[in-house]
Protein backbone atom coordinates (compact mmCIF):
# COMPACT_ATOMS: atom_id res chain seq x y z
CA UNK A 1 0.00 0.00 0.00
CA UNK A 2 2.75 2.37 1.01
CA UNK A 3 4.52 1.53 -2.25
CA UNK A 4 1.50 2.53 -4.30
CA UNK A 5 1.10 5.81 -2.46
CA UNK A 6 4.77 6.56 -2.94
CA UNK A 7 4.52 5.85 -6.65
CA UNK A 8 1.41 7.99 -6.94
CA UNK A 9 3.23 10.84 -5.27
CA UNK A 10 6.06 10.60 -7.79
CA UNK A 11 3.63 10.51 -10.70
CA UNK A 12 1.80 13.58 -9.40
CA UNK A 13 5.09 15.41 -8.95
CA UNK A 14 6.11 14.52 -12.50
CA UNK A 15 2.79 15.77 -13.82
CA UNK A 16 3.14 19.04 -11.98
CA UNK A 17 6.66 19.32 -13.27
CA UNK A 18 5.50 18.83 -16.86
CA UNK A 19 2.85 21.45 -16.31
CA UNK A 20 5.42 23.91 -15.06
CA UNK A 21 7.67 23.24 -18.05
CA UNK A 22 4.80 23.86 -20.40
CA UNK A 23 4.35 27.26 -18.86
CA UNK A 24 8.03 27.94 -19.05
CA UNK A 25 8.20 27.21 -22.77
CA UNK A 26 5.58 29.91 -23.49
CA UNK A 27 8.06 32.55 -22.48
CA UNK A 28 10.20 33.56 -25.44
CA UNK A 29 13.81 34.70 -25.67
CA UNK A 30 14.77 38.16 -24.27
CA UNK A 31 12.38 40.73 -25.55
CA UNK A 32 12.09 44.50 -25.71
CA UNK A 33 10.06 46.18 -23.05
CA UNK A 34 8.48 49.61 -23.22
CA UNK A 35 10.04 51.69 -20.47
CA UNK A 36 8.95 55.20 -21.25
CA UNK A 37 6.55 57.13 -23.42
CA UNK A 38 6.10 60.75 -24.23
CA UNK A 39 5.05 63.04 -27.01
CA UNK A 40 5.48 66.69 -27.86
CA UNK A 41 4.37 69.12 -30.52
CA UNK A 42 6.99 71.28 -32.18
CA UNK A 43 7.32 73.62 -35.12
CA UNK A 44 9.76 73.14 -37.98
CA UNK A 45 9.64 76.47 -39.81
CA UNK A 46 5.94 76.93 -40.32
CA UNK A 47 5.12 73.24 -40.13
CA UNK A 48 3.65 71.58 -37.07
CA UNK A 49 4.93 68.19 -36.03
CA UNK A 50 3.95 65.69 -33.41
CA UNK A 51 6.84 63.62 -32.07
CA UNK A 52 6.13 60.41 -30.15
CA UNK A 53 9.03 58.66 -28.42
CA UNK A 54 8.76 55.16 -27.01
CA UNK A 55 11.73 54.23 -24.81
CA UNK A 56 12.79 50.55 -24.88
CA UNK A 57 14.87 48.30 -22.66
CA UNK A 58 17.01 46.87 -25.51
CA UNK A 59 18.25 47.99 -28.93
CA UNK A 60 17.83 46.38 -32.37
CA UNK A 61 14.08 46.64 -32.51
CA UNK A 62 12.44 45.16 -35.57
CA UNK A 63 9.32 46.98 -36.63
CA UNK A 64 6.84 47.24 -39.47
CA UNK A 65 4.98 50.37 -40.48
CA UNK A 66 1.69 50.09 -42.33
CA UNK A 67 -1.62 51.81 -42.87
CA UNK A 68 -5.07 50.35 -42.57
CA UNK A 69 -6.94 50.34 -45.92
CA UNK A 70 -10.29 50.11 -44.12
CA UNK A 71 -9.55 52.94 -41.70
CA UNK A 72 -7.76 55.68 -43.66
CA UNK A 73 -6.97 57.69 -40.52
CA UNK A 74 -4.85 55.00 -38.85
CA UNK A 75 -1.09 54.58 -38.78
CA UNK A 76 -0.02 51.11 -37.60
CA UNK A 77 3.41 50.26 -36.21
CA UNK A 78 4.10 46.64 -35.27
CA UNK A 79 6.94 46.37 -32.75
CA UNK A 80 8.31 42.83 -32.92
CA UNK A 81 9.13 40.87 -29.79
CA UNK A 82 8.12 43.69 -27.47
CA UNK A 83 6.34 43.67 -24.12
CA UNK A 84 4.06 46.54 -23.15
CA UNK A 85 5.58 47.19 -19.71
CA UNK A 86 3.62 49.86 -17.88
CA UNK A 87 2.38 51.72 -20.97
CA UNK A 88 -1.35 52.51 -21.01
CA UNK A 89 -3.59 50.86 -23.59
CA UNK A 90 -5.21 54.08 -24.72
CA UNK A 91 -3.31 57.34 -24.78
CA UNK A 92 -4.76 60.70 -25.77
CA UNK A 93 -2.52 62.72 -28.08
CA UNK A 94 -2.43 66.40 -29.06
CA UNK A 95 -5.82 66.20 -30.89
CA UNK A 96 -4.61 68.49 -33.64
CA UNK A 97 -2.39 66.13 -35.60
CA UNK A 98 -3.32 62.86 -33.94
CA UNK A 99 -6.20 62.16 -31.65
CA UNK A 100 -5.15 59.08 -29.73
CA UNK A 101 -2.96 56.04 -29.73
CA UNK A 102 -3.78 52.48 -28.73
CA UNK A 103 -1.35 49.78 -27.68
CA UNK A 104 -2.30 46.12 -28.15
CA UNK A 105 -0.37 42.90 -27.74
CA UNK A 106 -0.33 40.94 -30.97
CA UNK A 107 0.94 37.54 -32.18
CA UNK A 108 1.79 36.68 -28.54
CA UNK A 109 5.11 38.53 -28.51
CA UNK A 110 4.56 41.66 -30.57
CA UNK A 111 3.10 45.03 -29.77
CA UNK A 112 0.78 46.80 -32.17
CA UNK A 113 0.66 50.59 -31.95
CA UNK A 114 -2.24 52.35 -33.66
CA UNK A 115 -2.25 56.10 -34.02
CA UNK A 116 -5.51 57.74 -35.06
CA UNK A 117 -4.65 60.86 -37.03
CA UNK A 118 -6.95 63.81 -37.44
CA UNK A 119 -8.29 63.34 -40.95
CA UNK A 120 -6.80 60.79 -43.35
CA UNK A 121 -3.26 59.61 -42.82
CA UNK A 122 -2.60 60.45 -46.46
CA UNK A 123 -2.84 64.15 -45.63
CA UNK A 124 0.03 63.82 -43.13
CA UNK A 125 3.72 63.36 -43.74
CA UNK A 126 5.17 60.87 -41.25
CA UNK A 127 8.40 59.09 -40.43
CA UNK A 128 9.26 56.22 -38.12
CA UNK A 129 12.82 55.50 -36.97
CA UNK A 130 14.87 54.33 -34.01
CA UNK A 131 17.43 56.35 -32.06
CA UNK A 132 20.35 54.86 -30.15
CA UNK A 133 20.67 55.25 -26.39
CA UNK A 134 22.12 58.62 -25.38
CA UNK A 135 24.17 58.45 -22.21
CA UNK A 136 24.60 62.22 -21.92
CA UNK A 137 20.92 63.00 -21.88
CA UNK A 138 20.13 59.66 -20.23
CA UNK A 139 17.67 58.81 -22.98
CA UNK A 140 17.10 55.12 -23.65
CA UNK A 141 17.11 53.41 -27.02
CA UNK A 142 13.82 54.49 -28.52
CA UNK A 143 11.38 54.21 -31.36
CA UNK A 144 10.36 57.61 -32.71
CA UNK A 145 7.21 58.33 -34.69
CA UNK A 146 6.87 61.79 -36.17
CA UNK A 147 3.72 62.99 -37.87
CA UNK A 148 3.34 66.34 -39.60
CA UNK A 149 0.18 68.39 -39.33
CA UNK A 150 -0.19 68.53 -43.06
CA UNK A 151 1.83 68.73 -46.22
CA UNK A 152 3.54 72.05 -45.90
CA UNK A 153 0.56 73.85 -44.44
CA UNK A 154 0.50 74.67 -40.72
CA UNK A 155 -2.43 73.33 -38.72
CA UNK A 156 -5.01 75.88 -37.70
CA UNK A 157 -4.84 75.94 -33.95
CA UNK A 158 -8.45 76.99 -33.69
CA UNK A 159 -10.49 76.57 -36.83
CA UNK A 160 -13.06 79.32 -36.40
CA UNK A 161 -16.39 78.35 -37.89
CA UNK A 162 -17.28 80.53 -40.85
CA UNK A 163 -19.63 83.25 -39.76
CA UNK A 164 -21.65 83.17 -43.02
CA UNK A 165 -22.83 79.68 -42.04
CA UNK A 166 -24.67 81.17 -39.09
CA UNK A 167 -28.21 81.58 -40.13
CA UNK A 168 -30.73 84.17 -39.14
CA UNK A 169 -32.80 83.05 -36.17
CA UNK A 170 -35.39 85.73 -35.84
CA UNK A 171 -37.38 84.52 -32.85
CA UNK A 172 -34.79 84.58 -30.07
CA UNK A 173 -34.22 88.35 -30.01
CA UNK A 174 -35.11 89.92 -26.67
CA UNK A 175 -35.38 86.57 -24.84
CA UNK A 176 -33.22 85.53 -21.90
CA UNK A 177 -31.81 82.01 -21.93
CA UNK A 178 -29.61 80.16 -19.44
CA UNK A 179 -27.09 77.75 -20.95
CA UNK A 180 -25.60 75.18 -18.60
CA UNK A 181 -22.42 73.39 -19.80
CA UNK A 182 -22.61 70.08 -17.90
CA UNK A 183 -19.98 69.23 -15.26
CA UNK A 184 -16.72 71.23 -15.02
CA UNK A 185 -13.83 71.93 -12.67
CA UNK A 186 -13.26 69.01 -10.29
CA UNK A 187 -16.03 67.07 -12.04
CA UNK A 188 -14.84 65.81 -15.43
CA UNK A 189 -18.15 64.19 -16.24
CA UNK A 190 -17.86 61.06 -18.36
CA UNK A 191 -14.85 60.39 -20.57
CA UNK A 192 -14.38 58.54 -23.84
CA UNK A 193 -12.10 55.72 -25.02
CA UNK A 194 -9.49 58.25 -26.16
CA UNK A 195 -9.92 60.18 -22.92
CA UNK A 196 -11.95 63.07 -24.30
CA UNK A 197 -13.61 64.74 -21.30
CA UNK A 198 -17.29 65.56 -21.19
CA UNK A 199 -16.76 68.85 -19.35
CA UNK A 200 -14.58 70.22 -22.18
CA UNK A 201 -17.03 69.27 -24.92
CA UNK A 202 -20.07 70.65 -23.11
CA UNK A 203 -18.27 73.95 -22.57
CA UNK A 204 -17.20 74.29 -26.21
CA UNK A 205 -20.70 73.55 -27.51
CA UNK A 206 -22.34 75.90 -24.98
CA UNK A 207 -19.95 78.78 -25.70
CA UNK A 208 -20.61 78.38 -29.40
CA UNK A 209 -24.38 78.26 -28.84
CA UNK A 210 -24.20 81.37 -26.64
CA UNK A 211 -22.35 83.22 -29.37
CA UNK A 212 -24.94 82.29 -32.02
CA UNK A 213 -27.88 83.23 -29.77
CA UNK A 214 -26.32 86.57 -28.83
CA UNK A 215 -25.62 87.37 -32.47
CA UNK A 216 -29.33 86.93 -33.05
CA UNK A 217 -30.24 89.33 -30.27
CA UNK A 218 -30.88 86.99 -27.33
CA UNK A 219 -29.56 87.59 -23.83
CA UNK A 220 -27.61 84.54 -22.65
CA UNK A 221 -26.54 83.72 -19.10
CA UNK A 222 -24.11 80.87 -18.62
CA UNK A 223 -23.66 78.79 -15.47
CA UNK A 224 -19.93 78.69 -16.26
CA UNK A 225 -17.65 80.19 -18.92
CA UNK A 226 -14.50 78.25 -18.13
CA UNK A 227 -13.45 74.94 -16.66
CA UNK A 228 -14.72 75.50 -13.11
CA UNK A 229 -17.17 74.10 -10.59
CA UNK A 230 -20.22 76.36 -10.50
CA UNK A 231 -20.56 76.31 -6.72
CA UNK A 232 -16.96 75.62 -5.78
CA UNK A 233 -14.45 72.77 -5.81
CA UNK A 234 -15.55 71.20 -2.51
CA UNK A 235 -19.31 71.41 -3.01
CA UNK A 236 -21.73 68.59 -2.41
CA UNK A 237 -23.63 67.36 -5.46
CA UNK A 238 -26.69 69.21 -4.25
CA UNK A 239 -24.85 72.52 -3.83
CA UNK A 240 -23.27 72.16 -7.25
CA UNK A 241 -26.53 71.34 -9.05
CA UNK A 242 -28.51 73.92 -7.07
CA UNK A 243 -25.93 76.57 -7.99
CA UNK A 244 -26.70 75.87 -11.65
CA UNK A 245 -30.45 76.10 -11.04
CA UNK A 246 -29.93 79.34 -9.10
CA UNK A 247 -28.32 81.09 -12.06
CA UNK A 248 -31.77 80.89 -13.68
CA UNK A 249 -33.69 81.67 -10.49
CA UNK A 250 -31.74 84.80 -9.63
CA UNK A 251 -32.86 86.63 -12.75
CA UNK A 252 -36.63 86.99 -13.21
CA UNK A 253 -36.30 87.65 -16.93
CA UNK A 254 -34.94 84.13 -17.60
CA UNK A 255 -37.37 82.17 -19.79
CA UNK A 256 -35.52 78.97 -20.44
CA UNK A 257 -32.83 76.64 -19.04
CA UNK A 258 -30.83 74.43 -21.41
CA UNK A 259 -28.22 72.03 -20.03
CA UNK A 260 -25.69 70.54 -22.45
CA UNK A 261 -24.20 67.09 -21.74
CA UNK A 262 -22.55 64.09 -23.38
CA UNK A 263 -24.11 60.71 -22.81
CA UNK A 264 -22.25 57.67 -21.47
CA UNK A 265 -22.88 53.98 -21.01
CA UNK A 266 -20.88 50.98 -19.83
CA UNK A 267 -21.22 49.35 -23.24
CA UNK A 268 -19.55 51.32 -26.05
CA UNK A 269 -22.23 50.10 -28.50
CA UNK A 270 -24.76 52.58 -27.10
CA UNK A 271 -25.15 55.53 -29.48
CA UNK A 272 -27.39 58.36 -30.57
CA UNK A 273 -28.66 61.72 -29.45
CA UNK A 274 -31.41 62.25 -26.88
CA UNK A 275 -33.07 65.07 -24.96
CA UNK A 276 -34.48 64.98 -21.44
CA UNK A 277 -37.19 67.02 -19.71
CA UNK A 278 -39.20 67.02 -16.50
CA UNK A 279 -42.90 67.55 -17.14
CA UNK A 280 -43.70 70.67 -15.11
CA UNK A 281 -45.92 71.72 -18.00
CA UNK A 282 -46.36 70.78 -21.63
CA UNK A 283 -43.76 73.38 -22.54
CA UNK A 284 -40.90 71.28 -21.17
CA UNK A 285 -41.61 68.41 -23.56
CA UNK A 286 -42.15 70.86 -26.38
CA UNK A 287 -38.80 72.53 -25.86
CA UNK A 288 -37.10 69.13 -25.65
CA UNK A 289 -38.78 67.97 -28.85
CA UNK A 290 -37.86 71.11 -30.80
CA UNK A 291 -34.19 70.72 -29.87
CA UNK A 292 -34.25 66.96 -30.45
CA UNK A 293 -35.68 67.42 -33.97
CA UNK A 294 -32.89 69.81 -34.91
CA UNK A 295 -30.17 67.66 -33.32
CA UNK A 296 -31.27 64.57 -35.25
CA UNK A 297 -31.67 66.54 -38.47
CA UNK A 298 -28.25 68.20 -38.38
CA UNK A 299 -26.06 65.48 -36.85
CA UNK A 300 -27.59 62.44 -38.53
CA UNK A 301 -27.19 60.59 -35.24
CA UNK A 302 -29.66 57.93 -34.18
CA UNK A 303 -32.80 59.47 -32.67
CA UNK A 304 -33.14 58.30 -29.05
CA UNK A 305 -36.14 60.56 -28.67
CA UNK A 306 -37.16 62.76 -25.77
CA UNK A 307 -37.38 61.25 -22.30
CA UNK A 308 -39.06 62.41 -19.15
CA UNK A 309 -36.61 62.02 -16.27
CA UNK A 310 -36.16 63.07 -12.67
CA UNK A 311 -33.03 65.10 -13.27
CA UNK A 312 -32.11 67.56 -10.55
CA UNK A 313 -31.53 70.64 -12.70
CA UNK A 314 -34.78 69.98 -14.60
CA UNK A 315 -37.02 69.21 -11.62
CA UNK A 316 -35.87 72.25 -9.73
CA UNK A 317 -36.15 74.67 -12.61
CA UNK A 318 -38.99 77.21 -12.57
CA UNK A 319 -38.81 77.86 -16.30
CA UNK A 320 -39.09 75.38 -19.18
CA UNK A 321 -35.91 73.32 -18.95
CA UNK A 322 -34.23 70.65 -20.95
CA UNK A 323 -31.05 68.58 -20.88
CA UNK A 324 -29.47 67.69 -24.22
CA UNK A 325 -27.42 64.51 -24.32
CA UNK A 326 -25.62 65.43 -27.54
CA UNK A 327 -23.98 62.05 -28.29
CA UNK A 328 -22.29 59.12 -26.54
CA UNK A 329 -18.76 60.00 -25.50
CA UNK A 330 -18.26 56.31 -24.68
CA UNK A 331 -18.88 55.32 -28.30
CA UNK A 332 -15.61 55.68 -30.29
CA UNK A 333 -17.28 57.10 -33.41
CA UNK A 334 -19.40 59.58 -31.51
CA UNK A 335 -16.45 60.52 -29.31
CA UNK A 336 -14.50 61.56 -32.41
CA UNK A 337 -17.52 63.62 -33.49
CA UNK A 338 -17.69 65.32 -30.10
CA UNK A 339 -13.97 66.11 -30.28
CA UNK A 340 -14.33 67.72 -33.69
CA UNK A 341 -14.76 71.50 -33.69
CA UNK A 342 -17.02 71.46 -36.74
CA UNK A 343 -19.31 68.86 -35.19
CA UNK A 344 -19.42 70.89 -31.99
CA UNK A 345 -20.48 73.88 -34.06
CA UNK A 346 -23.14 71.83 -35.85
CA UNK A 347 -24.55 70.69 -32.51
CA UNK A 348 -24.48 74.22 -31.07
CA UNK A 349 -26.34 75.50 -34.10
CA UNK A 350 -28.91 72.71 -33.84
CA UNK A 351 -29.60 73.56 -30.19
CA UNK A 352 -30.02 77.25 -31.10
CA UNK A 353 -32.36 76.41 -33.95
CA UNK A 354 -34.48 74.30 -31.59
CA UNK A 355 -34.64 77.19 -29.11
CA UNK A 356 -35.55 79.58 -31.90
CA UNK A 357 -38.32 77.30 -33.16
CA UNK A 358 -39.71 76.98 -29.64
CA UNK A 359 -39.98 80.77 -29.23
CA UNK A 360 -41.37 81.11 -32.75
CA UNK A 361 -44.19 78.63 -32.18
CA UNK A 362 -45.08 79.17 -28.53
CA UNK A 363 -44.94 82.90 -28.08
CA UNK A 364 -46.48 84.25 -31.24
CA UNK B 1 0.52 -6.41 -9.77
CA UNK B 2 3.10 -4.26 -11.47
CA UNK B 3 0.85 -3.80 -14.49
CA UNK B 4 -2.03 -2.56 -12.34
CA UNK B 5 0.27 -0.12 -10.59
CA UNK B 6 1.45 1.28 -13.92
CA UNK B 7 -2.13 1.47 -15.12
CA UNK B 8 -3.18 3.37 -12.01
CA UNK B 9 -0.22 5.73 -12.42
CA UNK B 10 -1.13 6.46 -16.03
CA UNK B 11 -4.77 7.06 -15.18
CA UNK B 12 -3.71 9.47 -12.46
CA UNK B 13 -1.43 11.33 -14.83
CA UNK B 14 -4.32 11.79 -17.24
CA UNK B 15 -6.59 12.84 -14.38
CA UNK B 16 -4.10 15.42 -13.15
CA UNK B 17 -3.85 16.94 -16.61
CA UNK B 18 -7.59 17.05 -16.97
CA UNK B 19 -8.07 18.70 -13.61
CA UNK B 20 -5.42 21.33 -14.22
CA UNK B 21 -6.90 21.96 -17.68
CA UNK B 22 -10.31 22.50 -16.14
CA UNK B 23 -8.93 24.87 -13.58
CA UNK B 24 -7.38 26.97 -16.27
CA UNK B 25 -10.54 27.58 -18.22
CA UNK B 26 -13.08 27.72 -15.42
CA UNK B 27 -11.25 30.01 -13.08
CA UNK B 28 -13.29 33.06 -13.98
CA UNK B 29 -16.57 31.33 -13.42
CA UNK B 30 -15.63 29.78 -10.13
CA UNK B 31 -14.10 33.00 -8.87
CA UNK B 32 -17.43 34.71 -8.98
CA UNK B 33 -19.46 33.41 -6.08
CA UNK B 34 -22.47 35.60 -6.36
CA UNK B 35 -23.94 35.37 -2.91
CA UNK B 36 -26.47 32.67 -3.32
CA UNK B 37 -27.16 33.15 -7.01
CA UNK B 38 -27.23 30.06 -9.06
CA UNK B 39 -28.36 29.18 -12.53
CA UNK B 40 -28.84 25.53 -11.61
CA UNK B 41 -32.33 24.55 -12.48
CA UNK B 42 -32.09 20.93 -11.44
CA UNK B 43 -31.97 21.44 -7.68
CA UNK B 44 -35.10 23.23 -6.55
CA UNK B 45 -34.54 23.47 -2.81
CA UNK B 46 -37.08 24.85 -0.37
CA UNK B 47 -35.39 28.23 -0.11
CA UNK B 48 -34.92 28.68 -3.87
CA UNK B 49 -36.87 31.43 -5.52
CA UNK B 50 -37.26 32.45 -9.12
CA UNK B 51 -37.01 36.21 -9.55
CA UNK B 52 -36.79 38.68 -12.40
CA UNK B 53 -33.68 40.81 -12.55
CA UNK B 54 -33.44 43.73 -14.98
CA UNK B 55 -30.42 44.48 -17.17
CA UNK B 56 -30.09 47.08 -19.95
CA UNK B 57 -29.60 45.85 -23.50
CA UNK B 58 -26.27 46.66 -25.16
CA UNK B 59 -27.39 49.89 -26.81
CA UNK B 60 -29.07 51.00 -23.59
CA UNK B 61 -32.45 51.55 -25.23
CA UNK B 62 -34.38 49.49 -22.65
CA UNK B 63 -34.23 47.19 -19.66
CA UNK B 64 -34.80 43.49 -20.21
CA UNK B 65 -35.91 41.06 -17.49
CA UNK B 66 -33.76 37.99 -16.93
CA UNK B 67 -35.15 35.15 -14.84
CA UNK B 68 -32.76 33.97 -12.19
CA UNK B 69 -33.04 31.29 -9.52
CA UNK B 70 -31.67 32.52 -6.25
CA UNK B 71 -31.00 30.66 -3.05
CA UNK B 72 -32.00 32.66 -0.06
CA UNK B 73 -29.50 31.11 2.38
CA UNK B 74 -31.02 33.04 5.22
CA UNK B 75 -31.03 36.38 3.39
CA UNK B 76 -34.24 38.18 2.53
CA UNK B 77 -35.55 37.82 -1.01
CA UNK B 78 -34.94 41.54 -1.54
CA UNK B 79 -31.29 41.16 -0.63
CA UNK B 80 -31.00 38.08 -2.81
CA UNK B 81 -32.52 40.00 -5.73
CA UNK B 82 -29.99 42.82 -5.32
CA UNK B 83 -27.12 40.36 -5.10
CA UNK B 84 -28.36 38.70 -8.27
CA UNK B 85 -28.41 42.10 -9.99
CA UNK B 86 -24.87 42.89 -8.85
CA UNK B 87 -23.67 39.46 -9.97
CA UNK B 88 -24.39 40.64 -13.52
CA UNK B 89 -25.57 38.82 -16.59
CA UNK B 90 -23.97 36.30 -18.94
CA UNK B 91 -26.37 37.21 -21.72
CA UNK B 92 -24.34 38.71 -24.57
CA UNK B 93 -27.21 40.95 -25.59
CA UNK B 94 -27.33 42.55 -22.16
CA UNK B 95 -24.87 44.75 -20.27
CA UNK B 96 -23.93 44.74 -16.61
CA UNK B 97 -24.07 48.42 -15.61
CA UNK B 98 -23.39 48.08 -11.91
CA UNK B 99 -19.69 48.76 -11.30
CA UNK B 100 -17.64 45.68 -10.41
CA UNK B 101 -16.61 46.87 -6.95
CA UNK B 102 -20.10 47.94 -5.93
CA UNK B 103 -21.58 46.07 -2.97
CA UNK B 104 -24.99 45.90 -1.34
CA UNK B 105 -24.66 46.90 2.29
CA UNK B 106 -28.27 46.16 3.13
CA UNK B 107 -31.88 46.21 2.04
CA UNK B 108 -34.64 47.23 4.47
CA UNK B 109 -38.34 47.43 3.75
CA UNK B 110 -40.70 49.86 5.48
CA UNK B 111 -44.30 49.79 4.29
CA UNK B 112 -44.20 49.82 0.50
CA UNK B 113 -40.72 51.34 0.30
CA UNK B 114 -37.48 49.42 0.01
CA UNK B 115 -34.31 51.20 1.09
CA UNK B 116 -31.20 49.77 -0.52
CA UNK B 117 -27.78 50.77 0.70
CA UNK B 118 -24.68 50.52 -1.53
CA UNK B 119 -21.02 51.22 -0.89
CA UNK B 120 -19.31 54.25 -2.45
CA UNK B 121 -17.88 52.27 -5.37
CA UNK B 122 -21.39 52.35 -6.83
CA UNK B 123 -20.99 56.09 -7.41
CA UNK B 124 -17.24 56.39 -7.90
CA UNK B 125 -16.89 53.67 -10.50
CA UNK B 126 -20.00 54.52 -12.54
CA UNK B 127 -19.06 55.82 -15.98
CA UNK B 128 -21.69 58.58 -15.89
CA UNK B 129 -24.03 59.95 -18.53
CA UNK B 130 -27.78 60.31 -18.31
CA UNK B 131 -28.37 56.96 -19.94
CA UNK B 132 -25.85 55.11 -17.77
CA UNK B 133 -27.34 56.60 -14.63
CA UNK B 134 -30.90 56.02 -15.76
CA UNK B 135 -30.24 52.36 -16.59
CA UNK B 136 -28.44 51.79 -13.31
CA UNK B 137 -31.21 53.31 -11.20
CA UNK B 138 -33.87 51.68 -13.39
CA UNK B 139 -32.37 48.22 -13.01
CA UNK B 140 -32.32 48.56 -9.21
CA UNK B 141 -35.79 50.06 -8.90
CA UNK B 142 -37.47 47.74 -11.39
CA UNK B 143 -35.86 44.61 -9.94
CA UNK B 144 -37.12 45.47 -6.44
CA UNK B 145 -40.57 46.64 -7.55
CA UNK B 146 -40.96 43.26 -9.26
CA UNK B 147 -42.08 42.18 -5.75
CA UNK B 148 -45.72 43.35 -5.66
CA UNK B 149 -45.48 44.67 -2.08
CA UNK B 150 -42.67 47.09 -3.07
CA UNK B 151 -43.88 50.26 -4.75
CA UNK B 152 -40.93 52.62 -4.24
CA UNK B 153 -37.18 52.35 -3.82
CA UNK B 154 -34.88 54.70 -1.95
CA UNK B 155 -31.23 54.40 -2.94
CA UNK B 156 -28.71 55.36 -0.25
CA UNK B 157 -24.92 55.31 -0.30
CA UNK B 158 -23.21 54.12 2.90
CA UNK B 159 -26.30 54.94 4.92
CA UNK B 160 -26.82 58.44 3.54
CA UNK B 161 -29.39 59.80 1.15
CA UNK B 162 -27.74 61.26 -1.95
CA UNK B 163 -29.11 63.99 -4.20
CA UNK B 164 -27.70 62.31 -7.26
CA UNK B 165 -25.42 59.41 -8.18
CA UNK B 166 -23.61 61.02 -11.10
CA UNK B 167 -24.98 64.51 -11.51
CA UNK B 168 -28.21 64.00 -13.40
CA UNK B 169 -30.93 62.00 -11.71
CA UNK B 170 -32.47 63.19 -8.45
CA UNK B 171 -32.19 60.26 -6.03
CA UNK B 172 -33.05 62.15 -2.85
CA UNK B 173 -36.59 60.71 -2.80
CA UNK B 174 -37.89 57.15 -3.20
CA UNK B 175 -38.37 56.30 -6.87
CA UNK B 176 -41.36 54.47 -8.27
CA UNK B 177 -41.14 51.76 -10.93
CA UNK B 178 -39.66 53.09 -14.16
CA UNK B 179 -42.07 51.52 -16.66
CA UNK B 180 -40.81 53.76 -19.46
CA UNK B 181 -37.52 51.86 -19.55
CA UNK B 182 -39.26 48.57 -20.29
CA UNK B 183 -40.76 49.53 -23.63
Amino acid sequence: MKGILCRLFIVVCCAIGFWGMNFGSCQAAPSHKVESFHYKSYKDGDRDWLKIEIGLSRDNLEYEVSDNPDKPNQLLVLMKNTKPGEIKKNIGLDRKIARYMTVREKNKNDLQIMIATDGDLATHEYKVYTVEKDKKTRKPYRLVIEIAGDEGKPVDTKPVPDIPEDELMDSVAGHTIVLDPGHGGTDNGASGPSLLREKDVTLSISLEAARILRENGARVLMTRFTDVDVFGPVATDKQELQARVDVARRDPSVEMFVSVHCNAFTNSEANGTGTYFYPHSSRDAMLAQYIQNEMVHSTGLRDRGITSARFYVLRNSRVPATLVETAFITNPYEESMLANVRCQYTMAKAICRGINNYFRDTLR
Amino acid sequence: MKITKILISMLLLVAVFMISGCNNTDVTKQDKPSAGVTTNTDKPADDTLEIKVYFPNNDASKLVAEKKKVKLKGATKYRAAMDALLAGTDDRKLTTVIPKDAKVLGVTVTGDTAKVDFNKAMVDKLSGGSTGEEMLVGSIVNTLTEFPEIKKVQIVIEGRKVETLKGHMDTSQPITRMEELLK
